[in-house]
């Protein structure tokens, strides 16, 4: 309420935006159009970073919800009941999302996180490239069983402890594990929220076996290929602590870092579950959001009393922003302009070609350059799904999450974060060159890769 | 056998939730849970086809309304009508009692019972506080009037709305037949409130009542721009519940306006919306989710089918016998299980008996909201009023409250089921 200003504008902005949409549904009877007007006038007002993204995506699916209602009672087809709308939000992807974000703050609570970091730095014995190979190393596992915002919740404050510790510029470290948190996640339908919103789409139906099978090898080359270049580019800043600064960090024993004896168990046993569960659940058709619900609802059993604090550290404003955005788009769906999307594309590739594949890498990878991974894999889910091409979108969002700007993807907005908290923010610019350069090169290296799996198997 | 299993994971479930002594939304996120392992390991139903089957328009409403209350409670809107209200009890405790609950009854009608516990629990626990006295016996017996009060209203309580939606009672005639009830049964409740709580409703000390008669209601306004702000959103709110469900051809739904109004309101509160996020009760929130998760696991496996077609045979075509089985039993269901799921599982069986009498929803709708407060866990309106004393670490036993609930509940749903026999008779 302090700054005027803004309000304003975003207030006449929304309002000339429904009087459009309202228009044309009352005047023209177009409903696609209306409600593709709100779409992209929620998008542009999001992307201004002026207004709050949570409350503009809820308002976003409200209008739409308004839209469809007058077209449903004035008997204009395309309108539908504010309840078929909120049907179509993936709320099964929302209560993962929730229950990850529960297991992840009762584990950080109990100190077992930076009991694990602690140990495998140790072994660095101060030399900062060891540091630097061990924490990439780290981040590229977990990333496999956890999304990439936990991910980086997890790595990147021990990340910035440590370097303090020791001295370090802690910059190139966050920026090489946001790039690896991203790239890392492909194999796994766990590692990333858009990996789990396209395998879980109900016209694909990915196998979480196949997508590990198909893509571990990939995610381990690019990595291979990475760490030279991230070991180049930052080379120079790297060196050795002194002695004394390094025992002195070593030298503490990993077990104080645990603040709760019962609080580390359950989460060690937690974490153990998860990772079996999402390891072997998938294919005995165990949904990992039904594991990650269970885990969790035993993990707040346990924590009794303090349940409720936990469930609200939930990072609230980032699941009602997706329930917002799964609304507008479940809103794209019911009239029908997801399908129109994919004829058009349809129009200039061939389904299941070559060209269809590569076209499904750069194009998406692009787009999530722009915007935010998530949105762009909820609209482009079904059209990979006609396409028969699912493999090739999970890629391109993953590593379009870094490229050429680091908006694509959540994670590196926490690490741009935390670096701002600690007053040494990371430069933009400094994002955008190793992300581009990597990102570039991922991205021919995948695309040279599925290729090959689409002649070698026809996958 | 999968059903057996369900139904003896929710009996658990329930029973867990009762002694009090797991956390609450620990143990109804665990059911829906085990439920998903239960149906998966029987074969019949994916984790996502129960996930779907959860009422997510319900939840929806409920956090925006919890929104709503939040931003305006922040704003001072309800301390000033409060003290505005409360004013002319010139600190008289038996007074202020009675017309807070005169409130109570009033705003029930426009919103949900789990708001108007929302809007009225910190009030209420501030003013007692003011006044140094003990607010136990407000919160009870508010709780009581919030969910008896809302039965003329088809958003009086998510109750009303489920059982309207699916067996297509009309709201007019829904406000008719049961405003008198409502109305009898406040004039019978209060005296009884009086009484019982007697010795706990004691004259506060002059000189507290004198200190807080002296505050000018403007005080408590916190912010010019959000006060304004929230009595616009409180009179769209009370417009869009009013007419919204009336509307021709196609009725509004209550969630839409409600969605409506908190993400417009979240906009201009831009700065703190985190802050005001972190503030709703997501604890109660997800306790509805779980509870909901459980009861689409029962609709799998076809218990409430079984239940409806077990239910008809019952009933016959018998009016008399009709309104008295669709008061009292669920009634009797809604003390011990929430009488949301109680609704969910009858409303398409009262369907099924509009043709009988079109009183059997409107019985229905009666019985769950008085059945509510049979015993504390039947509606989330008692379970809010139970988790404010709780805050305040002056908690309500369940017990304590049952001793008043139980015996004004079986008493209210004999009047009920009398008035509901007269009606039958020229109906």
């Amino acid at each position: 309420m302090k700054k005027i200003g803004w309000e304003i504008i975003a207030t006449l902005f929304i309002t000339i935006m429904t009087a459009v949409a309202l228009i044309l549904v009352i005047v023209y009877q177009n409903v696609p159009v209306a409600v593709l007007v709100i779409f992209i006038g929620t998008y542009i007002l999001i992307s201004t970073e002026k207004v709050n993204r949570t409350a503009m995506s809820l308002l976003g699916v409200a209008l739409v919800g308004v839209i469809l209602y007058i077209a449903l009672s004035l008997t204009i087809p395309g309108g539908v009941r504010f309840v078929t709308l909120i049907e179509h939000i993936e709320w099964h992807t929302i209560i993962f999302i929730i229950a990850m974000s529960i297991i992840v703050s009762v584990a950080a609570a109990s100190g077992i996180f930076q009991y694990i970091a602690l140990r495998i730095a140790a072994r660095s014995e101060g030399d900062h490239k060891q540091l630097f190979i061990i924490f990439l190393v780290f981040v590229s596992g977990i990333s496999l069983f956890f999304d990439t915002v936990s991910t980086m919740l997890i790595a990147a404050p021990l990340t910035i402890e440590i370097c303090k510790a020791l001295e370090i510029d802690f910059k190139p470290f966050l920026v090489s594990e946001a790039i690896v948190c991203n790239f890392s996640s492909i194999p796994s339908i766990v590692g990333a929220v858009p990996n789990l919103v396209i395998a879980q789409h109900q016209d694909i139906q990915l196998d979480a076996g196949f997508l590990f099978i198909t893509f571990m090898p990939l995610s381990i080359i690019l990595f291979l290929v990475s760490l030279p270049i991230f070991l180049r580019w930052y080379g120079k800043s790297f060196g050795v602590s002194e002695e004394y600064r390094a025992d002195a960090v070593f030298s503490i024993d990993p077990s104080t870092m645990i603040k709760d004896r019962w609080d580390f168990n359950i989460s060690a046993v937690a974490i153990i579950c998860l990772v079996v569960g999402f390891a072997f659940g998938p294919s005995l058709d165990l949904t990992p959001p039904m594991v990650a619900l269970l885990i969790a609802g035993f993990v707040l059993l346990l924590a009794h009393e303090r349940a409720n604090e936990f469930l609200n550290r939930v990072g609230w404003p980032t699941v009602f922003f997706l329930v917002g955005l799964f609304g507008l788009v479940g809103a794209l769906d019911i009239t029908g302009l997801i399908d129109a999307l994919g004829v058009v594309i349809s129009g200039f590739i061939e389904e299941g070609s070559i060209f269809a594949t590569v076209f499904l890498i750069w194009i998406p990878a692009i787009l999530s350059a722009f915007l935010d991974n998530l949105p762009v894999s909820i609209v482009l889910a079904p059209i990979a799904a006609t396409f028969g091409n699912p493999l090739a979108l999970i890629f391109a969002v993953n590593i379009g999450g870094y490229i050429f700007t680091p908006l694509g993807s959540p994670a590196n907005m926490v690490a741009i974060g935390l670096s701002e908290e600690q007053h040494d923010p990371i430069p933009f610019i400094e994002f955008v060159k190793i992300g581009t350069l990597l990102g570039v090169i991922h991205l021919a290296i995948g695309s040279g890769y599925l290729v090959l799996l689409q002649i070698l198997f026809g996958i | 056998m999968a059903a057996e299993i369900i139904i003896a994971v929710f009996v658990i479930t329930y029973i867990a939730i009762s002694s009090e002594k797991v956390n609450r939304t620990a143990t109804a996120l665990l059911g829906m849970g085990v439920a998903g392992i239960v149906l998966w390991a029987t074969r019949q139903a994916t984790f996502s086809e129960v996930v779907d089957l959860v009422e997510w328009s319900t939840i929806l409403f409920v956090t925006s309304m919890f929104i709503i209350v939040t931003i305006a409670a922040s704003s001072g809107m309800f301390q000033y009508l409060a003290l505005g209200l409360t004013g002319p009890t010139q600190g008289q405790t038996k007074k202020l009692f009675v017309s807070l609950l005169g409130f109570v009854f009033i705003i029930s009608l426009f919103f949900d019972t789990t708001s108007t516990m929302l809007i009225m629990g910190p009030l209420t626990i501030e003013l007692c506080k003011a006044l140094d006295i003990d607010f136990r016996p407000f919160l009870i017996s508010e709780a009581v009037t919030c969910n008896f009060a809302s039965i003329s209203s088809i958003v009086g309580a998510v109750p009303n709305l489920i059982i309207a939606e699916k067996a297509h009672v009309d709201p007019g005639f829904l406000f008719i037949t049961l405003l008198p009830l409502s109305i009898i049964l406040f004039v019978v409740s209060v005296p009884i409130f009086l009484r019982v709580f007697e010795d706990k409703l004691i004259p506060s000390e002059e000189d507290l009542v004198s200190q807080m008669m002296l505050i000018n209601p403007q005080y408590m306004i916190r912010s010019k721009s959000d006060f304004f702000l929230s009595i616009i959103a409180m009179i769209i709110l009370v417009l869009g519940f009013t007419l919204g469900p009336g509307l021709e051809p196609i009725p509004i739904q209550p969630a839409l306006i409600a969605i409506t109004v908190a993400s417009a309101l979240l906009i201009v509160a831009r700065e703190w919306v985190d802050e005001i996020l972190k503030r709703v009760n997501w604890g109660t929130i997800f306790f509805l989710v779980g509870l909901f998760g459980l009861v689409a696991a029962l609709d799998i496996t076809g218990v409430i089918d079984a239940l409806g077609v077990g239910i008809g045979w019952l009933i016959g075509g018998n009016v008399v016998l009709g309104i008295i089985f669709m008061t009292w039993v669920p009634a009797m269901l809604s003390a011990v299980i929430d009488n949301i799921p109680v609704s969910a599982v009858l409303a398409p069986i009262a369907l099924q008996f509009a043709d009988v009498s079109p009183l059997l929803p409107v019985a229905l709708i009666f019985a769950v909201n008085v059945g509510g407060f049979i015993l504390p866990i039947g509606s989330p309106a008692n379970i809010l009023a139970l988790a404010f004393a709780e805050k305040e670490r002056r908690p309500i036993q369940m017990k304590d409250f049952a001793k008043v609930a139980t015996p004004l509940g079986l008493l209210m749903i004999a009047i009920g089921s009398g008035w509901l026999l007269l009606l039958g008779l020229f109906i």
